[in-house]
């Protein structure tokens, strides 16, 4: 196992090392000035090359590199450009909202896929295989920012019940400990269900396939001549097959979400990562550009490390005895 | 006697084909009776089985009456669920299938305790590892946390048969419960079985494809022919040679040589193939048999160069075996080709009889038109199945077809792993007729890998067998009763035909047998169960010395007996 994981790390950096290079190379190169769109439209030519200058923008590009690597390898994420304060401030600031709402949606569209799933591997062929695959169908094929809207138009605006965006009520610092939770449950139901709602049925399809799989093999069989009742076979017996390639999923579903959620948080005004880092591009804040999409490439591999780490501990024929393959 | 199952022109079948596999069934089983069914594969054996626990496979149907103590299963909603386990019972044929991989053995058998009215886990807990030391399991306690893979395959069986006796079912449905097990393991789940039914008064209806087994384990023996059921006709098995005698003593360069041959797997603490040197001469057919993990196919794939030894040479025509993937290295593998026991499994589904034939020939730069005809022609096949996919044919011509593909190639030497124990007595001798018929024509050196003694020695000139990575008895083929080796002597003594002739076969202990890996380091691997053991078995490895001419034996306390049968306990 530690040799495995010692390989498993040592590429897992190296992803994002060559990742970051990328990133850098490419918002670079693309078109815009971040200086022309800070500044005002009447300042002087020479005023923004001596801003352009401040910044270390006239540089050659790979000078500009190997700089930003340094100041990386030192911990410091630098200054935003259009903020003007530390961009690990203002990270360390989204960071908390959105991992809050991308594992709560994760959570959330697993649930909902296994009950899917085995409404519909179960009673295959039958009503509720049908219906509940049209439903999911329906969800998946709504963009994410019209399924948003719409929740916010029935329950923000028609019914009233739920708040339509923000992370917390104005004056809720005020509340105690629990009708605060209250509140921020409130806030989170609406971005929580537009992700979670659009992204079951990929879920749902996989485990639906991988339980049907497991339900028409041999010990299946075997199991159900020994007595054994219906919902014990699906439950007990097929379903750990069926979650073992999920947890491998889960780690493969994690940059669908943490992208979904740049979406999702700006129709919300959800203050994420997704919402920042669509503001910086706007701007053309490239400190901020850098550290939330290296964020995101962290959190990205971090979460298929440890889904591969998972898929290990979660089969024992792997766990005990198995080859060690990267 | 009462009666528990009534079947009553019944007829089953696929609805793709075009007529019943089985009509007009007629069965009673009484209570605590043991029936045998035999008959071919593909016959409807197992399907038969699965519509009498209401479990068709889709595509199937079933026709007829069927009455469990006087009622019908399927007029009543909940029939079958309240039958299933606790009246009827199945024991499925592969052990590595039959089990769970995800769930320990503990939990699968205090399952069916649970599902048959234990009143607490603790107690079904206490039910399963009762049954798991009545099927003779070591240390019972601890197997109950152990994973299905942890257990060799006779342990896996043995384990699930404790789950199917924990449900206390009243009609076992055994499936070839034992035809992935080798002789030794087979008798010790037959045992086992037979003591489990008559100390509970279980009916069995058993199946398999081995009329020699039948009588063993039943009362009462069936066949099914013509698809119907028919008592079973008292036909001794045909003895005869099914191939052409008179072959060429083994001289000159052999076709294929191996020395101090050596392969050992990473992790395991013991050498799969431990030293073996062994020649294959051309036109002539060697029997490799042993138990389950002797080390056999291991053996074979090593030769055939499909894994690099760890040590010791093969020689193929006078040239070393080659690994990679260079062009002289695929040609020299090319002169070994490998015959298996799944043909199913060794041909691409997706690919044409005929296209696999014309590929195996293009890569030994031999493809003509017609060289796929050519080659089914060759193996008894009509040129029309080269349109054909794999899934569109018998097992039997799945097997002719695999032996065409390995032809394509040109070999010299033709390795056959197991290439018959899948397949019925009828489908076996006809391709060991046409493995013989090729083998002359074609004057290959054949290496016939299988447990089966019988067919090995009906089929080669000279026998190797096999235990614990190393050749232990080298003899000439025939006659059987000469083989000198205790281990040797356990193979033949578990054959169903000669188990057949002890009246109290089930009795005495059923042998746990020595773990590869657990033997001593040094001396011989048998030491401890051995009915000729003495002290120097315990310091070291007897060599493999000659006994008579063509005869070599590596047990020196079974050389100095002045006749086999003495070995016999």
């Amino acid at each position: 196992m530690i040799p495995w994981l010692a390989r498993r790390l040592l590429w897992s950096l190296l992803m994002l090392v060559l990742l970051a290079t990328i990133v850098f190379a490419v918002v670079r190169l693309a078109p815009g000035d971040p200086v022309a769109a800070a500044a005002s439209e009447s300042a002087e030519a020479r005023d923004l090359q001596l801003q352009r200058e401040r910044l270390g923008l006239d540089r050659p590009l790979i000078d500009q590199y190997l700089r930003w690597v340094a100041q990386c390898a030192r911990g410091d994420w630098g200054q935003s450009w259009r903020q003007q304060r530390p961009v690990a401030d203002i990270i360390g600031e989204a960071l908390g909202p959105t991992l809050l709402l991308t594992t709560t949606a994760y959570a959330l569209q697993l649930a909902l896929a296994i009950a899917a799933a085995v409404l519909m591997a179960a009673y295959r062929g039958r009503a509720s295989d049908h219906l509940v695959g049209g439903i999911g169908l329906v969800f998946q094929s709504m963009p994410g920012y019209w399924l948003g809207l719409m929740l916010i138009l029935v329950f923000g605006r028609g019914l009233g019940w739920l708040p339509s965006g923000g992370f917390g009520s104005p004056g809720a610092a005020g509340l105690s400990a629990g009708a605060r939770l209250v509140d921020l449950a409130r806030h989170l139901a609406l971005p929580v269900a537009t992700l979670a709602l659009g992204s079951f049925m990929v879920t749902a399809r996989y485990l639906r396939a991988a339980l049907d799989e497991a339900l028409a093999q041999d010990f299946i069989l075997a199991a159900r001549a020994r007595g054994v009742p219906h919902r014990r076979l699906v439950w007990r017996h097929a379903m750990p097959h069926a979650l073992v390639p999920m947890v491998t999923l889960a780690g493969l579903h994690l940059p669908q979400l943490v992208g979904g959620a740049v979406v999702v948080e700006t129709v919300f005004g959800w203050p994420g990562l997704g919402r920042i880092a669509v503001e910086a591009i706007a701007a053309r804040d490239y400190p901020v550009i850098m550290a939330t999409t290296l964020l995101a490439a962290v959190l990205v591999t971090l979460g298929s490390l440890l889904a591969d780490i998972g898929a290990r501990r979660a089969d024992p024929r792997i766990r005990l005895s198995g080859p060690e393959t990267p | 006697m009462s009666e528990l199952l009534r079947c009553e022109g019944l007829a089953l079948g696929f609805t793709a084909a075009s007529a019943p596999l089985l009509h007009g069934v007629d069965l009673v089983i009484g209570e605590g009776e043991a029936v045998a069914l035999s008959g071919p594969s593909g016959c409807g054996k197992t399907l038969l089985a699965r519509a009498l626990l209401g479990l068709l496979p889709s595509g199937a149907w079933c026709d007829g009456r069927l009455l469990w103590e006087g009622r019908d299963p399927t007029t009543s909603a909940d029939g079958w669920k309240r039958l299933r386990g606790g009246g009827i019972s199945w024991l499925p044929q592969d052990p590595l299938g039959g089990l769970n991989p995800l769930l320990r053995v503990g939990e699968q058998v205090a399952e069916s305790a649970r599902l048959a009215g234990a009143a607490s886990r603790a107690e079904a807990r206490g039910i399963a590892a009762g049954l798991l030391a009545e099927m003779q399991l070591p240390d019972p306690e601890r197997l109950l946390d152990a994973w299905p893979h942890q257990l060799s395959g006779g342990m896996r069986q043995r384990a699930l048969l404790a789950a199917v006796l924990a449900r206390r079912p009243r009609l076992l449905l055994a499936d070839e419960p034992t035809s992935s097990l080798d002789a030794p393991l087979q008798r010790e789940l037959l045992a086992l079985l037979d003591r489990a039914r008559r100390a509970r008064g279980l009916a069995l209806l058993f199946i398999t494809h081995d009329r020699d087994l039948a009588p063993l384990v039943a009362d009462r023996c069936l066949e099914i022919r013509g698809g119907r059921l028919v008592a079973l006709s008292a036909v001794a098995t045909p003895n005869s040679d099914p191939v052409p005698a008179a072959r060429a003593p083994g001289i000159g360069e052999p076709a294929l040589a191996a020395a101090g041959l050596e392969v050992r797997y990473p992790g395991a603490r013991a050498f799969a193939v431990a030293g073996v040197d062994l020649e294959l001469h051309a036109g002539r057919a060697v029997g490799l048999v042993g138990g389950s993990g002797s080390g056999k196919s291991s053996l074979a794939r090593a030769l055939a160069g499909h894994l690099v030894p760890g040590a010791g040479t093969v020689t193929v025509a006078g040239l070393p075996q080659a690994h990679g993937d260079s062009a002289p290295a695929r040609a020299a593998r090319r002169r070994v080709q490998m015959l298996f026991q799944d043909a199913g499994a060794s041909l691409d589904p997706r690919q044409r009889v005929g296209d696999a034939l014309t590929e195996a020939a293009a890569a030994a730069g031999a493809a003509t038109e017609s060289v796929a005809v050519r080659l089914l022609a060759e193996v008894g096949l009509p040129a029309e199945l080269a349109a054909r996919h794999p899934h569109a044919l018998s097992g039997g011509q799945r097997q002719r077809v695999a032996l065409a593909r390995c032809l394509a190639a040109g070999p010299a030497v033709l390795i056959a792993d197991e290439p018959t124990s899948a397949l019925d007595a009828e489908a076996r001798d006809r391709i060991l007729t046409l493995l013989g018929t090729v083998m002359v024509s074609r004057g290959l050196a054949v290496l016939l890998v299988t447990h089966d003694v019988d067919t090995a020695s009906a089929f080669c000139d000279e026998l190797l067998v096999m235990h614990s990575g190393r050749i232990v008895e080298r003899a000439p083929a025939a006659p059987l009763a000469l083989l000198r080796h205790p281990h040797s002597r356990l193979l033949l003594a578990c054959r169903p035909a000669a188990l057949a002739a002890l009246p109290q076969w089930s009795e005495g202990p059923v042998r746990a047998r020595v773990e590869v890996g657990g033997a001593p380091s040094s001396g011989c691997p048998l030491a401890g169960g051995c009915p000729l053991q003495n002290a120097p078995c315990f310091k070291e490895l007897p060599p493999l010395a000659p006994l008579a001419p063509g005869h070599w034996l590596r047990c020196p306390p079974a050389s100095e007996l002045p006749s086999p049968q003495f070995i016999d306990t």
